[in-house]
């Protein structure tokens, strides 16, 4: 009787090894067939969105669940993405980086300490109620209040006080000249709320009512947020969506199917699925230089990385292009402390010695240090990342060259960002963001103080350099400074800067003028389908 | 012994997965002369192409052969998998055999501890243990030996309990003999059979166990071929280079099933009851 079952079992699984040979060859031979598959899929949903013509909808997959809606509180990508629809700040970037107003109408500087707005009159909260000087007043001081905790209250503890001078002027003056003040109200969580709807809920997490161009209407957890168009804005024609609703898909493959069969018409896909989606019919995809980078990070009191010239010698010894090449797949480019789109401000790396991968002169560099033969190390690295675990295996290789010999470690995420703030790795593979402002890229990440550098980094010349930098209005000078800095950043090697990939969004060729930016990847104020 | 291996030649499917198991050692054992390649090595040029006589299985995406990949991946999967039930089944055996024998108070302590372990699902354990030790093979081993004690420790206890009642040791408690004796001269041969078995289901679970580890980044470290591992790096590039995750699924499959095959074969074997006949 046994005997039966087992045949049975074998039975079935030769079929099923049967079936996935069956699909290989099928999926290898789609390459050259797709064209039919696709034109009837386009077909379908052509017809699909004539019917939808009047209706302007658009639906997106999120890749995470929102953590919250209070601007002031949540700093995740899920959040900023729905609130930043709702809510509007002082000003804001235009599509080359430069600042422009938003509720305020203009500003002036009387003098380097001193900055005052006027702001747009008759712009109304979604409760109704007008917009006043009194309500960017309000903002400020619960940024800066100590019991919001808020994400970004560093950014403005330069603020010595707020003062209302009309309905709509309000006067900030601060503590020293910074010229980074203008760009930090730009953050996606310098908004104006009003004071009434926060003191009603406690704080902002599961209502939100702006002065933004949607209006939020439902959150269901774990499924969909849905906002609708705000009938007041005070932009006409603005917006021309009458609702977004946004789905939370966690798997990547999920986002990929319904972007394909149209169930959905934006998603951020990576670059794997980006590549797939290239030759469908009806999905767009649309790229952009992010503003984020790849890096290597060193605890600069390690035994052997504290030596400059390990350092130096580890720099040369990594071939970023095959990184780049590999790990992603060609779409990137091999960056500084500062990533390339954020143009001027960041310098040519390319041109820099310790980027020439030059092997002999990195094994003389560890010959110097006294290391000729080399040393063992550890990378340590997220395995949810896979684009971090390629990295780390490519420097092990590479590496391996000037006889370092190095073990990869994979931890969990969470345990990954407790190992990132207590430097508990020798080396770390991460990703940083470099900010609106390259104030956030070079003295966030390595002044002594600076609240990202965890690397035990310091280096009195370059502190200098970037508290300098933050204190030069003057555009031309400042840049000036910062490219000394980062030469001087490079030459020190506390972190090596690797690839800042391109990010990508697929969208159905429904939608109508959506242009991503690094540093606005989501604006659908004019946005609409056909 | 010359019995058993006749039964075994005689059930058919318990033999072939025997030669199955025979056939994954050879591999792992004679790898560096099969392989073609070193595993870690890459070819960047070649990267994520497809099967082809140069490399028979394909490439991965940093161009390493993944046929070489698979053959060394036999050696992790068998290292671990002994050596994970090796503990497992070594702390279950000295468990079960102290809790069966002397019952009472040192069993109820001994056997509510293992039900505390009992109650976590494998993985999740398992996960935890990782967690906890920081991932490495020796700590995937560990993890997974702990796993599978309460399972074990059951089984021999069970045993034990059943064997205790014999009259022979009966007669060797009222001659005088020590515990000790008793214990590993007269009860633990006879407990072997169901051990026995035990071991080998356990084996083809400690290699899936293993393998999961590895898909979720936990278990053997890159770029150590791992059949799990492989599963993990080519989950995003199987739309359109398949051949990176069917062939290391082909190998996880066959093995557990040839394991699982001899484990069936053997309970039967060894089953006393059905013996008789």
């Amino acid at each position: 009787m046994f005997k039966k079952q087992y045949m049975y079992v074998l039975f079935i699984a030769l079929i099923l090894l049967l079936a996935a040979c069956s699909n290989e060859s099928s999926e290898t031979e789609e390459g050259n067939d797709t064209t039919t598959e696709t034109e009837n899929e386009s077909e379908e949903s052509v017809s699909e969105e004539t019917a939808s013509d009047v209706e302007q909808v658009i639906k997106i997959a999120n890749d995470q669940e929102p953590a919250g809606l209070d601007p002031h509180k949540t700093p995740a990508a899920s959040s900023i993405r729905v609130y930043s629809k709702i809510y509007e700040g002082l000003v804001t970037f235009d599509e080359n980086m430069e600042v422009e107003g938003q509720l305020a109408e203009s500003w002036e500087q009387p003098d380097d300490t001193t900055y005052l707005f006027n702001l747009i009159e008759g712009v109304q909260f979604h409760n109704g109620r007008e917009m006043t000087a009194e309500d960017v007043k309000y903002s400020f001081e619960r940024i800066l209040d100590e019991e919001t905790a808020s994400h970004i209250a560093s950014y403005f503890a330069g603020i010595e006080s707020i003062e209302v001078l009309g309905d709509y002027q309000v006067q900030f003056k601060l503590a020293e000249p910074d010229a980074t003040f203008l760009s930090n109200l730009t953050h996606s969580g310098a908004v104006i709320v009003p004071q009434e709807v926060v003191e009603e809920n406690g704080d902002l997490q599961q209502v939100a009512v702006g002065t933004g161009p949607f209006v939020f209407e439902e959150w269901v957890p774990d499924n969909s947020v849905t906002l609708t168009k705000n009938e007041n804005y005070y932009l006409d024609g603005i917006p021309k969506l009458n609702r977004i609703e946004y789905y939370t898909m966690l798997e990547e493959a999920s986002r990929l199917s319904a972007i394909r069969t149209g169930e959905i018409d934006m998603t951020t896909v990576n670059a794997q699925s980006a590549e797939l989606l290239s030759g469908q019919e009806g999905v767009e995809i649309k790229d952009y230089q992010s503003l984020e980078y790849s890096y290597v990070g060193f605890n600069v009191e390690h035994e052997i990385l504290s030596d400059v010239k390990v350092r130096q010698a580890l720099s040369l010894a990594t071939n970023r292009q095959e990184i780049v090449d590999i790990a992603w797949k060609g779409e990137g480019l091999v960056t500084g402390p500062i990533a390339p789109s954020m143009a001027d401000w960041s310098i040519d790396v390319e041109a820099h010695e310790l980027y020439s991968n030059d092997v002999d002169k990195a094994k003389e560099l560890l010959a110097e240090a006294g290391y000729a033969d080399g040393f063992d190390i550890t990378i340590t690295t997220a395995s949810s990342y896979p684009d971090m675990v390629d990295t780390a295996q490519l420097l092990q290789q590479q590496w391996k060259e000037i006889g370092v010999n190095a073990e990869i470690q994979q931890v969990e995420w969470g345990e990954y960002i407790d190992i990132w703030s207590n430097t508990s790795a020798d080396i770390l593979v991460g990703r940083n963001g470099s900010g609106s402002d390259p104030d956030r890229a070079m003295n966030y990440f390595f002044h002594t103080e600076g609240s990202a550098n965890v690397w035990n980094f310091s280096s009195d010349e370059y502190d200098t350099l970037v508290e300098e930098a933050r204190r030069t209005i003057d555009l031309d000078a400042r840049k000036e400074i910062y490219v000394e800095a980062q030469n001087l950043l490079l030459e020190l090697s506390p972190n090596l800067f690797m690839v800042s990939p391109k990010n990508y969004v697929a969208v159905r060729d429904s939608v109508v003028d959506y242009v991503p930016y690094a540093h606005s990847t989501e604006d659908l104020d004019e946005v609409f389908k056909k | 012994m010359r019995q058993f291996i006749k039964r075994l030649y005689k059930d058919k499917v318990g033999l072939l997965g025997a030669i199955g198991i025979l056939l994954v050692i050879f591999i792992a054992i004679f790898a560096p002369v099969i392989a073609p390649y070193s595993p870690d090595e890459m070819f960047t040029a070649h990267a994520l192409e497809g099967p082809s006589g140069e490399f028979l299985l394909g490439t991965d995406e940093f161009g390493r052969d993944i046929f070489s990949r698979i053959i060394y991946g036999a050696q992790v999967s068998l290292q671990v998998g002994l050596i994970a039930v090796g503990i497992g089944a070594s702390l279950g055996l000295i468990f079960g055999l102290i809790a069966g024998y002397f019952q009472g108070k040192t069993d109820q302590i001994i056997m509510r501890i293992m039900d505390v372990f009992f109650a976590f699902p494998d993985i999740l354990l398992a996960l935890t243990i990782v967690a906890v030790l920081g991932p490495s093979v020796v700590n995937t081993m560990v993890a997974i030996g702990i796993v599978f004690t309460p399972v074990f420790t059951r089984i021999v206890r069970g045993a034990v309990i059943g064997v205790k009642e014999n009259e022979y040791i009966t007669n060797a408690v009222a001659i005088g003999v020590s515990p000790f004796k008793i214990v590993f001269k007269h009860i633990t041969p006879n407990i072997m059979a169901p051990f026995i078995v035990q071991i080998t289901l356990a084996l083809s679970g400690a290699i899936l166990t293993e393998a999961s580890l590895s898909f979720l980044g936990l278990g053997v470290q890159p770029p150590n071929p791992s059949w799990g591992g492989m599963l993990d790096a080519s989950r995003t590039y199987m739309e359109f280079a398949p051949w990176t995750i069917i062939f290391p699924t082909v190998a996880i499959v066959l093995t557990i099933f040839c394991f699982n095959l001899l484990g069936d074969s053997l309970r039967d074997i060894l089953d006393p009851k059905l013996n008789k006949e």
